[in-house]
């Protein structure tokens, strides 16, 4: 025993000891950096990270104020209401809060008042799901009924407002599903032959209900559109058309024309354009109505609400080749939905029959 | 200098199990380490689709089948659109039916009675073929689709490139593709 002590002096032990510890400081560090995901691997994507990654980007960069509009006065925040329903779910009862507060209006505003609903910041929520959680939204009494859109509440400075129920045909959702949230609307303005103008857009937020049991969605309410908003104060008097993109995460993109929004003149009564199918069209709805059938909202556009893919607004290759890597799987709250195209919660073959049925189809261009 | 060491043996045989431990573990590790940085390299690959066909020797008057072939070089793709321009002058597909009837595969295929997604075009001469794998990626060189045809009976024998990669052709999510092909693969009919 003493001989082999004598072999190995302190010196030595010591000095390995020394070695050791480092080298096993400088594994440690090689390992985590090994398990770090290699960036250099271009070409084998993974879909969920990377949607994910793009939809919560792309949320994240909407903000909880999902409309962007030119700036405008705004008053100042109003005070919030004790209690109010999820996003999405139609407001029935015509009762008032006790303080009338500012009208919300179909605009952005300063964003620390937009209480825009959570699922404005998560892009994993199905657009068939309802319920979501949301802060309390200004309200305000308007000729006995209240009025919101899925929760894009901000105070408009003037009554120079018009109002509108809009509906659109999805004839690729399956018949069980009665609600569809996250519906993008754009508004444009034509100032050209051709060529048009983006005012704003609700990322996402505009939910429409199941006109009882036909392929058309409706929304439920009816929102303002503050003139002002959509023209330069000298020209707010004018009477102009307007043309209007819908899309959902789901489908293709469609764009409507025609549509004629009027200053409300002072004292008048407000009315709403009715666009509407459970009600008599309005003349000023243009192609929301003429071609409503003729320009359904047709599944199969796993991109969402992407418009920088070169995939976005077509079916084609890419989304045949998402919808297979998901195949046979419960959508779930993380980026699987844009395959689910029929909005059962499951992508299965009836997705598959859909993105058949739609293959090569694009959407509506806009010339801008 | 003092020779004797200040620790005791135990200690010092412990100290050196430690290391001969920590050099295997190391050894270990580099071997893995190295594993992923080849399977790195390899990823950047893109894929290539080629033909193959049945017999190799073609015969006036005989049928045949045209294999599509797909090697994905370790890229995930599960679907494929893929469009063949063939030369009508010697190949044939028999009429009479439905001509989409002649593409094949075990993986699914996209039909509509349109005949636009998987069929041949006899007017335009193209054979298209959409479909994906549901189960799971490629992950080895696969056959991906079969199209069975004629060589027509006056087609001259020799060597030609009966059937061509039409740049329209896409795999996955656009992955690039090699094998769309600078030079047409030569396929020979025989006397």
């Amino acid at each position: 025993m003493q001989g082999f002590s004598q072999k190995f002096p302190s010196r030595f032990v010591i000095g390995l000891l020394s070695v050791s510890a480092l080298l096993w400081i400088l594994l440690i560090t090689l390992y985590t950096t090994a398990q770090k995901e290699p960036t250099e691997i271009a070409t084998r994507l993974r879909y969920a990270d990377r949607r994910m990654t793009e939809a919560s980007g792309s949320a994240q960069s909407s903000g909880s104020a999902a409309l962007n509009n030119p700036p405008i006065p705004t008053l100042p925040p109003p005070a919030p209401t004790p209690t109010s329903p999820p996003v999405g779910q139609p407001i029935n009862n015509p009762q008032l809060p006790s303080n009338p507060t500012p009208t919300p209006a179909l605009q952005s505003g300063p964003k620390t008042q937009n209480t825009g609903p959570s699922s404005s910041k998560s892009s994993s929520q199905n657009p068939a799901s309802s319920g979501t959680k949301n802060s309390p939204v200004p309200t305000r009494r308007f000729g006995g009924s209240t009025l919101r859109i899925g929760g894009l509440l901000t105070p408009t400075p003037a009554p120079a407002l018009s109002r509108m129920r809009l509906a659109f045909a999805f004839p690729d959702v399956s018949p069980s599903i009665k609600k569809i949230e996250r519906v993008k609307i754009v508004f444009y303005r034509q100032v050209g032959a051709g060529k048009w103008v983006r005012l704003f857009e609700s990322k996402g937020e505009v939910v429409v209900e199941r006109v009882k049991d036909t392929v058309y969605f409706e929304s439920s309410e009816p929102f303002e559109i503050n003139i002002r908003s959509l023209v330069s104060a000298r020209t707010a008097k004018e009477i102009r058309t307007y043309g209007l993109f819908v899309k959902a995460p789901h489908t293709l993109g469609r764009f409507f024309t025609g549509i004629v929004l009027r200053e409300l003149k002072k004292g008048a009564r407000p009315f709403i354009i009715e666009c509407a199918v459970s009600a008599r069209p309005s003349k000023d709805c243009g192609e929301l109505v003429t071609l409503r059938d003729l320009k359904p909202l047709l599944s199969g556009d796993s991109d969402g609400f992407l418009d920088g893919s070169a995939s976005y607004n077509v079916v084609d290759i890419r989304d045949l080749d998402y919808l297979a890597s998901r195949f046979r799987r419960t959508v779930e709250k993380g980026g699987e939905r844009w395959a689910d195209f029929d909005l059962d919660g499951v992508v299965n073959q009836f997705d598959l029959a859909v993105l058949t049925k739609n293959y090569g189809i694009t959407g509506d261009r806009i010339d801008e | 200098m003092d020779d004797e060491s200040i620790f005791p043996s135990w200690f010092l045989k412990a100290v050196l199990v430690f290391f001969i431990v920590f050099i295997i573990v190391v050894v270990i590790f580099f071997i893995r380490y190295q594993k992923a940085q080849s399977r790195l390299v390899k990823t950047v690959s893109p894929p290539t689709l080629s033909f193959g066909i049945n017999p190799q020797k073609l015969k006036k008057g005989e049928s045949f089948e045209l294999l599509i072939q797909l090697d994905p070089h370790d890229n995930e793709i599960h679907a494929f659109d893929i469009l063949i321009r063939y030369d009508d002058t010697k190949v044939a597909f028999q009429s009479g039916f439905d001509l989409s009837a002649h593409i094949t595969s075990s993986y699914e295929l996209l039909r509509r009675d349109d005949n636009v997604l998987t069929a041949i075009d006899p007017v335009g001469k193209t054979i298209h073929i959409v479909g994906a794998n549901t189960k799971a990626a490629f992950s080895a060189l696969t056959v991906i689709a079969r199209v069975t045809g004629m060589i027509k009976s006056d087609a001259v024998a020799g060597l030609y490139p009966l059937f061509v990669w039409d740049a329209k052709t896409r795999l996955g999510d656009y992955l690039k593709i090699t094998e769309i092909e600078e030079k047409p693969k030569t396929f020979t009919i025989a006397q």
